[in-house]
């Protein structure tokens, strides 16, 4: 029989994640386990802990935090890429002048 | 085609040239995603198109590069107008905020003839002292009142039963009219009351008055009477006499009802549809309890979770398409507020689903002893011990004290959910709400700590059932449309 | 179909004219001499107008007075209506009292070139029309109830197209005017400005949006960037409190995306006064691109019916025009209207029996000349019941 494992260590590139993705998709599974987030030289190590889970839940949790890691990282993309448009638009909203003016 | 017309394919733009506008996205199921823009528009796309789009490799002959860009998730450098009207969306959307206060409820007493377990106030007393509004404490609040920029301005007289106090009604509507012979705003009254207290007198002058008036009917005549104990246990048999006596004086649509869902409700959602038809209501409002006043104390609050709430919510909701689909219609208002969210600009400002929260800004609480509070739940919070939410009171504070006042602005600012943790990034925020009072109560804490919030299980669970049924069911979406329009 | 333009059989004028016509023999002085008098057969000839209209073979004024001879085609001609009269001999009927679909085509130029205009541009410079516009609304009745100024792209003409809209306000302050316009030329807010500050009281502008996709719109227009202009300018009416209509072609280009132009119109448009669904007429360039245009009005019935339900939904006044009963949903009925002008409705034989005939508005006459569905059919008469 396997030994049951309660603690998953994930180690991910900074080059392609960024803290702000990890620590959102983190946050996102914070009733689903306890992750501790901290930084080695190039990479950021996520230590996940685990309640009563079977082995199998457990998979399939971290296969959705996987998921949820690549999800945020292209949120933040968007984000980034869409901030200086989306103040131009609340700008636009509420500027008393009104429109294309 | 005669050769001075060009093909289709010469006025697509270039490939690569567009640019992204600001949305968010959810996964739906295991390969696609729903995308939501600033004014709460939606498409669905697939995993590997979302790539694709955000690489800006989206081919312009694509189908879903039209829609995106139809619905202003993208646009080409030239498309000035695509900004203009997510500007006006946005405006839209916001300018409802801008006139501040409208509605303003008045408790006028605690003192209740009922004794539900839910209830978050009410009191037996006979103590009248203690627990009525005195008509100086009215007149302070209307002070207030009148302070409000709004031009429309809402009074809902609440208790306890307020027809218990019913002379400071009247007097309140008086000074109120009296007032507004100079303030010319769009002045209406509710009064909430059970019913079982009204009398020909208090209708006519409700009736002169132009007054509405808001009941409770929490479903068929055994589960109405075990929800809302009184004296005599006829509290349904009451309640149908003071709405046919009531319809009678003041009109048919000058009376509305609310429900709430109890533990014994949950099995029995048709019934309850189906009672609010026999009585003649064309829409229901299927409202889960609230974690406030004896709610939390007599653990009745506990003996449901959203799980459960949402199961009796999806059966309710499935018999209700199923009867506008047979041409009965009927409205559903908790998805209403939602849909309209998600099909209109227009944001309904449902004080529990505000971002930020309707605290303060919709509605505020004049409690019986003058006590101003954010919001009806706020007053609850108040009574078990907890003054967080408190604005200031009538008799020692000024209206720059009360509006102005570290506790309404904290949670103003905090509440603002597009900046929440979590919510900042999910797709189904334009659509939500922060109820930080809630969180508060449940918590301790404003914001919530939403992945193991019962709040945003359960919008995230009204969210998608309603996403699912549009998608499935295009005659439902039609539905869904005439409702938020109405 | 009516001969707006055509020849005349002799005229005796000198120099172009525009006349409105009477048949009153006894008008004041004064009155005669802005008239022409269209005479009928025989009977006294009045004096003391300045030209007169004589049909085929009746007798010529003996007064020995300017005259113009018209055949039969003309014979509609009656009291009020205005015509132009060339000494060429060309009469073109400007102006019939009888109608209620006048309209004033102020330019044949276009900055669109629409795959299925039913005017197609033409380039040369025609702002002589303005002059004659000029001269033609103050004679119109005051009495008309409306009419439209079409084009051609009438805001190409700027100050002088806004001088027009004044003019109609002084002259026909209680005529309803419907300006046909790509709506372009409003998004220069400073034109619009200048449009909304005419005060008209009864004004509304139609612009066609064929599709909620830029480029699909672009294509349809012929126009790479005319979407965008258009959209600006329906946002620039609006914001000045302007009327503004939308209209929409279907046709094979357009139907496949109609009840998601009926949704951004309900999101992003919801203020506007009234959308127009219109059936194609074939005139014009649809004719030239019929493979590409046409399609079986029957094979878009339920695009039409989502998109007339989404813009009921939303509250926006929608009808749908130029379209046949039986190719129709039901429930299509509620916004359907018999649209087609006094002068080009007709039926096709397979109309015959047909028990809706009178609430339907049949066919342009160039539909049934140049083609209609296959699939018209006769709505049947309920038989009374048998005892």
């Amino acid at each position: 029989m396997m030994k049951k494992i309660k603690m998953i260590r994930l180690e991910l590139d900074r080059s392609i994640y960024s803290d702000e993705a990890v620590q959102k998709a983190a946050y996102r599974f914070i009733d689903r386990f306890a992750a501790i987030v901290s930084r080695a030289d190039n990479s950021i190590v996520v230590e996940i802990t685990f309640g009563t889970e079977s082995s199998n839940q457990r998979e399939h949790v971290v296969a959705d935090f996987k998921k949820e890691l690549l999800d945020q990282n292209l949120r933040l993309r968007i984000k980034t890429e869409t901030e200086a448009v989306r103040n131009l638009i609340l700008a636009y909203a509420f500027s008393k002048s009104g429109l294309q003016e | 085609m005669t050769e001075k017309f060009l093909p289709v394919q010469d006025y697509l733009p270039d490939s690569g040239t567009y640019e992204l506008l600001p949305f968010k996205f959810e996964p739906v199921g295991a390969d696609e995603v729903i995308l939501t823009n600033l004014t709460g528009e939606f498409l669905y796309l697939k995993r590997e198109k979302l790539d694709s789009l955000v690489s800006h490799r989206l081919a312009p002959s694509d189908a879903d590069y039209r829609a995106l860009r139809a619905r202003h998730f993208i646009r080409q450098p030239n498309d000035r107008a695509t900004l203009d009207l997510l500007a006006l969306k946005t405006r839209t959307r916001l300018s409802r905020l801008a006139n501040f206060t409208n509605l303003h409820l008045f408790v006028v007493t605690l003192r209740c003839d009922h004794a539900c377990h839910y209830c978050q106030v009410s009191r037996q007393s006979e103590d009248r002292q203690s627990f009525d509004m005195s008509e100086e404490t009215a007149d302070r609040a209307l002070d207030l009142v009148f302070r409000s920029p709004n031009p429309a301005i809402k009074i809902e007289f609440q208790g306890g039963e307020p027809l218990l106090n019913f002379p400071l009604v009247r007097y309140v509507v008086e000074k109120a009219e009296q007032r507004n012979r100079v303030e010319r705003r769009d002045l209406q009254f509710v009064v909430a009351t059970t019913l079982s207290m009204v009398t020909d007198e208090i209708l006519e002058f409700c009736r002169v008055h132009g007054i509405h008036i808001s009941t409770s009917l929490d479903g068929p005549e055994d589960l109405h009477n075990r929800n809302r104990p009184r004296p005599g246990r006829d509290s349904h048999r009451k309640f149908t006499d003071g709405l046919k006596k009531a319809r009678d004086v003041l009109g048919y649509d000058a009376v509305s009802a609310v429900m709430t869902t109890s533990p014994a409700s949950l099995p029995r959602a048709r019934e309850i549809v189906d009672e609010y038809i026999e009585h003649g209501f064309d829409s229901i409002f299927l409202r889960p309890l609230s974690p406030y006043g004896f709610a939390i104390k007599t653990k009745s609050y506990q003996a449901y979770d959203a799980g459960s709430w949402l199961e009796f919510y999806r059966a309710g909701m499935d018999y209700i398409i199923d009867l506008n689909k047979r041409g009965v219609r009927f409205v559903e208002h908790y998805s209403s507020v939602i849909l309209k969210k998600m099909l209109t600009n227009d944001d309904p400002m449902f004080v529990d689903l505000m971002s930020p929260c309707g605290a303060g800004i919709s509605a505020v609480v004049f409690n019986y002893d003058g006590d101003v509070y954010a919001s009806d739940e706020s007053r609850m919070l108040n009574e078990m011990g907890d003054a967080t939410f408190k604005l200031g009171n009538v008799h020692s504070d000024s209206y720059r004290d009360i509006f102005a006042s570290d506790a309404l602005l904290s949670v103003l600012e905090d509440s603002f959910a597009s900046s929440a943790p979590m919510c900042s990034d999910c797709a189904f925020e334009p659509w939500c709400g922060a109820d930080p009072v809630f969180h508060h109560a449940t918590q301790g804490d404003i914001l919530g700590r939403k992945p193991e919030s019962e709040f945003c299980k359960r919008m995230m669970g009204m969210i998608r059932y309603l996403l699912d049924v549009m998608r499935a069911d295009p005659q439902a979406k039609s539905i869904f449309m005439t409702w938020v329009n109405s | 179909m009516l001969t707006l333009s055509g020849s005349a059989l002799e005229t005796g004028l000198t120099a172009p004219a525009l006349f409105r016509l009477t048949t009153v023999p006894d008008l004041p002085a004064p009155l005669r001499a802005q008239r022409a008098f269209l005479m009928r057969g025989l009977g006294d000839v009045p004096e003391g107008y300045p030209h007169y209209l004589v049909f085929d073979r009746d007798p010529i004024p003996a007064n020995g007075a300017a005259f113009t001879r018209l055949d039969e085609k003309f014979a509609y001609l009656s009291d009020d209506d205005i015509v132009h009269l060339s000494p060429h001999g060309h009469v073109r009927t400007l102006f019939r009292s009888a109608s209620n679909h006048n309209s004033i085509l102020l330019t044949e130029q276009c900055n669109n070139y629409c795959l299925m205009c039913s005017q197609p541009p033409k380039r040369k410079d025609d702002r002589w029309i303005v002059d004659e516009v000029r001269q033609l609304v103050p004679m119109m009745p005051r009495t008309t109830k409306s009419l439209g100024i079409t084009g051609g792209e009438p805001t190409l003409f700027g100050d002088d197209f806004l001088d027009i809209i004044r003019l109609c306000k002084s002259w026909l302050p209680t005529t309803a005017l419907h300006v046909l316009s790509n709506g372009r030329s409003f998004a220069d807010v400073g034109f619009a400005r200048n449009y909304a500050a005419v005060d008209h009281p009864a004004l509304t502008v139609g612009i066609p949006v064929y599709s909620d996709d830029p480029s699909r719109h672009d294509y349809v227009v012929q126009e790479k960037g005319a979407f965008d202009e258009t959209i600006r300018g329906i946002l620039n009416l609006k914001r000045f409190g302007q009327r503004v209509e939308i209209r929409v072609v279907v046709h094979k280009q357009t139907f496949e995306r109609l009840p998601e132009l009926a949704e951004f119109i309900a999101r992003n448009l919801v203020f506007v006064d009234h959308v127009a669904l219109m059936g194609l007429e074939m005139m014009g360039f649809t004719r030239a691109n019929l493979d590409a245009l046409w399609i079986d009005p029957i094979e878009y019935r339920d695009e039409l019916s989502a998109a007339v339900a989404v813009l009921r939904a939303y509250r926006i006044p929608v009808s749908v025009y130029n379209h046949q009963l039986c190719l129709i949903n039901p429930d299509v009925g509620i916004a359907y209207v018999k649209s087609i002008s006094d002068w080009k409705n007709e039926y096709v034989p397979e109309c015959d029996g047909c028990a809706r005939r009178d609430e339907c508005g049949g066919f342009f006459s160039s539909g049934v000349k140049h083609g209609y569905s296959p699939s018209i059919k006769p709505f049947p008469h309920r038989h009374p019941a048998v005892d």
